[in-house]
């Protein structure tokens, strides 16, 4: 493992992916634990992660994989969804709307706008079409005008 | 305009500091020796089992096929009644290279004693005698009924396909039988058959395809999962088709030959993208319903953040707000932040424009143009120093499939097995 790079790259990244996980888990506790093993496997895997078009959109994906192979995922998600205990950093409504979306479109709001992925990137991170991504971020901000402000625009 | 970046900034400020390097470190180094360790069990095991199939092979006399590792034939023939298989097999058994013929039967509706059964193939019979009669078939073609010494042939000629009538040689039927069959040649060359009202197509006892000595029965047989399977007789995953060896000795080799079966209710559909290249997808009808088209435009010598990325869709978000900007050619363009929106006959062009200045919009937007083709697609046409870039997002969407045009041959990402596409030169 080349270290000198490898410490570079997660000092930088770490807290965008760290927190790109929580728009889609929303609990602190879990998502820790899933960034925390997602890097470790990046040091692992550095020489061909380095090498890939979105070393952060595969460590953003192997956290997720993480949260869902441990099984916690999606009971933490029914608990946030219903109680809304975290306090996050930024706007409670923006939060709680966040929260409220379908998971996919959680993801992509995740990469796009805090892992500030560009959309070939997260095509390449989830696996699916450029185009659906461009159709899955234009409705999830279309419903989170809706639902926040229907008079308002989100770029 | 509330920007989603600037809201959602302070998770990211205020996320925790990363653990330290040594954590992560040590943490990675356990994943690599747990890796080893498991890596080392697997070819242990490997070695054992292979070995003791290579043991428990040496003592019988049966013939095998080698196989060179990764050398795969694949071919995808139409039926006669329009769907399809996907067969692929290890190229030592030269899959491509074995003969092909096709069995069906066309039949009165009620009136099963009447039914013709048939096989399609590319060789005509061999020296027919002289000619008793001549119908002609719907399709505009014509039955030529021949004497043989065995009685007559009936043989109907599509192209580099002969339909020979194998069954049912009463003469009182073959007007009719001859006005029955409409047939028309599948994109990718075969015969496909369409039964006209109060006639039926359906499946004989032959199989629907035989490829050498090698016979496939669809699903119309119901012959999976219900057949007693024998080692010259495999179903496929999903239990649609049957595959059976006719040479005992092939049995063995049924293990490495992959079936697959995409039903007649898909749909072809020759497509123009926005550089205006044309594809001919097959996929099934319900999937074609949705299309969306990607493609990249840039400015000579304006960087953007990211590349612009144009989407097409039909019935698209139509904005409630006034037109910002209008095309080079004269449309309204709708500005929402992040995407220009314009309209073209049934199209919503979409172009993304996240953090791109006004300046560069406005620049975009007054050198975009567009054309809709005969055919109802649309092209893109921009004015330079606007251009469309060739790439790796030039492709297109079918209900979430995606194709993409810009790498060589199309591709379907992720890979269906119903989903074909090839460009129409």
């Amino acid at each position: 493992v080349d270290e000198g790079a490898f410490d570079s790259w997660y000092r930088d990244n770490y807290r965008r992916v760290y927190a790109s996980v929580l728009v889609v888990s929303g609990d602190r506790g879990t998502t820790a634990d899933a960034v925390d093993e997602a890097f470790a496997r990046a040091w692992e895997r550095w020489s061909r992660v380095a090498a890939m078009a979105s070393p952060v959109g595969w460590t953003f994906t192997v956290a997720r994989n993480e949260l869902r192979r441990a099984g916690r995922r999606r009971a933490r998600e029914r608990e946030l969804t219903a109680s809304s205990e975290v306090a996050p950093e930024i706007d409670v409504a923006l939060w709680e709307t966040i929260r409220s979306l379908p998971k996919r479109e959680r993801e992509l709001i995740a990469l796009r706008y805090v892992a500030r992925l560009t959309e070939p990137e997260i095509a390449s991170t989830l696996g699916i079409a450029p185009g659906t991504v461009a159709r899955g971020l234009h409705d999830a901000r279309d419903r989170l005008r809706s639902m926040l402000a229907p008079e308002e625009d989100f770029a | 305009m509330i920007d989603l970046e600037e809201a959602l900034a302070p998770l990211v400020e205020r996320a925790p500091a990363p653990p330290a390097i040594e954590s992560v470190a040590r943490r990675g180094r356990r994943h690599r020796r747990r890796r080893a360790v498991t890596l080392v069990g697997a070819l242990v095991l490997v070695a054992v089992v292979a070995g003791g199939a290579i043991a428990a092979m040496a003592g019988r006399d049966e013939p095998r096929v080698t196989t060179p590792p990764g050398d795969v034939d694949q071919l995808r023939v139409t039926l006669l009644d329009g769907s399809q298989l996907d067969i692929s097999g290890p190229a030592s058994l030269g899959l491509t290279d074995l003969p092909l013929s096709f069995n069906a039967e066309l039949d009165l509706d009620a009136v099963l004693a009447s039914g013709h059964s048939f096989v399609v193939q590319r060789t005509p019979p061999a020296e027919p005698g002289p000619v008793v009669a001549r119908y002609p078939t719907a399709d505009a073609h014509e039955l030529v009924v021949y004497r043989t010494p065995n009685g007559v042939d009936a043989v109907v000629q599509y192209d580099q396909w002969a339909l020979v009538v194998n069954w049912n040689h009463d003469p009182t039927n073959w007007a009719a039988f001859a006005g029955a069959l409409d047939a028309q040649a599948s994109a990718d060359g075969f015969v496909v058959l369409r039964a006209p009202h109060g006639w039926r197509l359906g499946p004989t006892d032959a199989p629907d395809v035989r490829l050498g000595d090698y016979a496939f029965f669809g699903p119309a047989h119901k012959r999976c999962p219900n057949e007693v399977l024998t080692p010259a007789a495999h179903c496929n995953t999903d239990a649609t088709v049957l595959s059976r060896a006719l040479d005992p000795s092939l049995a063995g080799t049924l293990d490495g030959i992959k079936v697959s079966y995409t039903d007649s209710d898909h749909a072809r559909a020759t497509v123009t993208a926005l550089d205006g290249s044309r594809y001919e997808i097959t996929a099934p009808s319900s999937a074609l319903g949705t299309l969306i088209f990607h493609a990249t435009v840039a400015i000579d010598g304006v960087e953007t953040p990211e590349p612009i990325i144009v989407n097409a869709l039909r019935v698209g978000p139509r904005p409630s707000h006034p037109a910002d900007r209008v095309t080079a050619d004269g449309h309204e363009v709708f500005d929402n932040g992040s995407v220009l929106h314009a309209q073209y006959g049934s199209w919503t062009i979409m172009i993304g424009v996240d953090r791109v200045p006004a300046a560069v919009r406005d620049r975009i937007a007054e050198l975009f143009s567009a054309r809709v083709t005969p055919e109802g697609f649309v092209v893109l046409d921009p004015r330079p120093p606007l251009h469309v870039v060739p790439g790796p997002d030039a492709s297109m969407d079918i209900s979430g499939v995606g194709i993409v045009t810009s790498d060589g041959d199309p591709r379907v990402e992720p890979r269906r097995a119903d989903v074909h596409v090839r460009e129409v030169p």
